[in-house]
């Protein structure tokens, strides 16, 4: 019996005119004809180049990695009533690559009835990225529009200090004005550059770093709010003091002053215990060679298993209006960037040790 | 002279020093809360002649705080100012006096502060 993807195949396809062969073998999409029972029975170049075809296999297990038809198939869809489908959808290569594509369906028939039914298909993964990365920008905005309008409000109050201190000359007011306004200048400084950090993705020029001088400067930023707070903060190291790495200075600084803050922020919500203290230790990691160890250890509030999984995650804060999602997820990319890692141990209401990891040396 | 009593309720610390000061500079006594719980604690013994309440707080969300001052036979008249860093918080509680935007300015807040208050 001559099943009708036979005539497909063997009479239309073989009888098409090499011009037509060589049209169909070169349009650059993926093609594909498959029959009713959504087998694969004719495809492109392309198809084969980045698909792996048996001889009779269903389609859905060639790119969808399934072993049951999908729901709602545009070429089910197209064989019911004959009219062309366009859909979106992810499929995976041969090679394991996920990608986005817009599908079209169209039925081929002979004489009454549909016989096949054509896939083509294009790969929109860059346009998918790109769309992704609009609506993030567009999600951005929402969020920290609203911790901005807080940092503003409160560099506001440290101004008024400051005027209402100069006309009453009370000097006590005007310097605290100054701690006032350092506090909210350096928060909406961090929130503007994660937004710059994300809105465009960084080349980095890395230089010579003295590690050392680097935490402990980093470190200074926080000497007021920790004294404030009776948070005692101390750095061992345990690594020759003169040592370097190559890195973007401004960059990681604003990475460990984010990851910092976190400790800082964690000791401050913690209202169970009564001394907080933050270690920073630095060392050299005697398993990976080349690799220095920074630990940020405190004794706050911890976070919980949930917290700890999205800590990264772009967006997520569990800050609630003070928090915009940016600054884990930025501290992250960027020592990411620069072949090192971050990675968080932590317990709910005893406290959290983030271990950072950066290489001595960038190796390409 | 009996000074006007504000409570000023905000999640931010900072802020809540920036209103303190404001109101104080201009002749009010002023009581502070960090959140919702203890904004309707002090409301309730302390009955204020005016509250500002921020929308985002960390234990309940102040439209809820708003309802139970306004089931509150003790709190129900204490006129409210939102002073919030949401967008379009006018709606979230209508009855409110007034509805300020962060960052405000605060000349305009005192002006309307001394006219609720009159």
């Amino acid at each position: 019996m001559t099943s009708n993807f036979d005539k497909i195949t063997n009479n239309s396809y073989s009888k098409c005119s090499d011009v037509y062969k060589e049209i169909f073998e070169s349009i650059p999409c993926y093609i594909s004809v498959q029959n009713r029972n959504l087998k694969i029975i004719a495809n492109n170049k392309m198809f084969s180049r980045d698909f792996e075809i048996n001889l009779n296999s269903y389609c859905y297990e060639i790119y969808k990695k399934r072993s049951l038809p999908c729901n709602s198939c545009p070429v089910v869809l197209t064989f019911k009533d004959g009219l062309s489908r366009s859909t979106e959808d992810v499929v995976v290569t041969k090679h394991g690559k996920s990608i986005n594509v817009i599908i079209w369906t169209s039925p081929l028939y002979d004489n009454d009835n549909i016989v096949a039914v054509v896939e083509m298909f294009t790969d929109i993964t860059s346009i998918r990225q790109f769309q992704d990365r609009l609506t993030s920008i567009g999600l951005m905005v929402g969020s920290i529009s609203h911790g901005l309008r807080s940092m503003l409000t409160s560099l506001d109050g440290g101004l008024y200090k400051f005027e209402t201190g100069i006309a009453k000359e009370d000097q006590s007011r005007i310097l605290s004005s100054f701690e006032h306004i350092k506090q909210a200048s350096t928060q909406i400084k961090n929130t503007i550059l994660e937004v710059l950090y994300y809105t465009k993705l960084r080349q980095f020029n890395y230089s010579k770093l003295n590690i050392i001088k680097f935490l402990k400067s980093v470190l200074e930023n926080f000497k007021e709010i920790s004294k404030q707070n009776q948070i005692l903060i101390s750095l061992k190291s345990f690594i020759d003091p003169e040592e370097t790495i190559m890195a973007e200075s401004n960059w990681l600084r604003m990475a460990i002053s984010n990851l910092f803050e976190n400790s800082v922020d964690a000791c401050l919500q913690d209202k169970l215990k009564t001394k907080h203290y933050i270690d920073i230790e630095i060392k050299y990691n005697n398993k990976k060679n080349n690799y220095l160890e920074i630990s940020i250890i405190d004794n706050g509030i911890g976070m919980t298993e949930e917290v700890k999984n999205k800590a990264f995650t772009l967006f997520f804060s569990s800050k609630g209006s003070k928090g915009t999602g940016l600054g884990l997820f930025t501290a992250n990319q960027i020592i990411s960037q620069h072949k090192g890692s971050v990675t968080i141990k932590t317990k709910y209401q005893k406290g959290t040790d983030i271990l950072i990891q950066l290489p001595l040396e960038m190796v390409n | 002279m009996n000074l006007k009593k504000i409570l000023v309720v905000d999640d931010d610390p900072s802020i809540l020093d920036y209103l303190k000061l404001l109101f104080e500079d201009n002749g009010y006594s002023v009581l502070t809360a960090e959140n919702s719980k203890v904004a309707l604690n002090l409301a309730e013994i302390e009955i204020p002649d005016l509250i500002t309440l921020d929308l985002d707080l960390p234990d309940e969300w102040g439209p809820r705080t708003y309802r139970k001052l306004s089931k509150n036979i003790k709190t129900r008249n204490i006129p409210i100012i939102v002073i919030s860093g949401l967008s379009g918080n006018e709606h979230a509680i209508p009855k409110a006096v007034a509805s300020i935007t962060k960052p405000f300015d605060h000349d305009k807040l005192m002006g309307i502060i001394k006219k609720v208050l009159s």
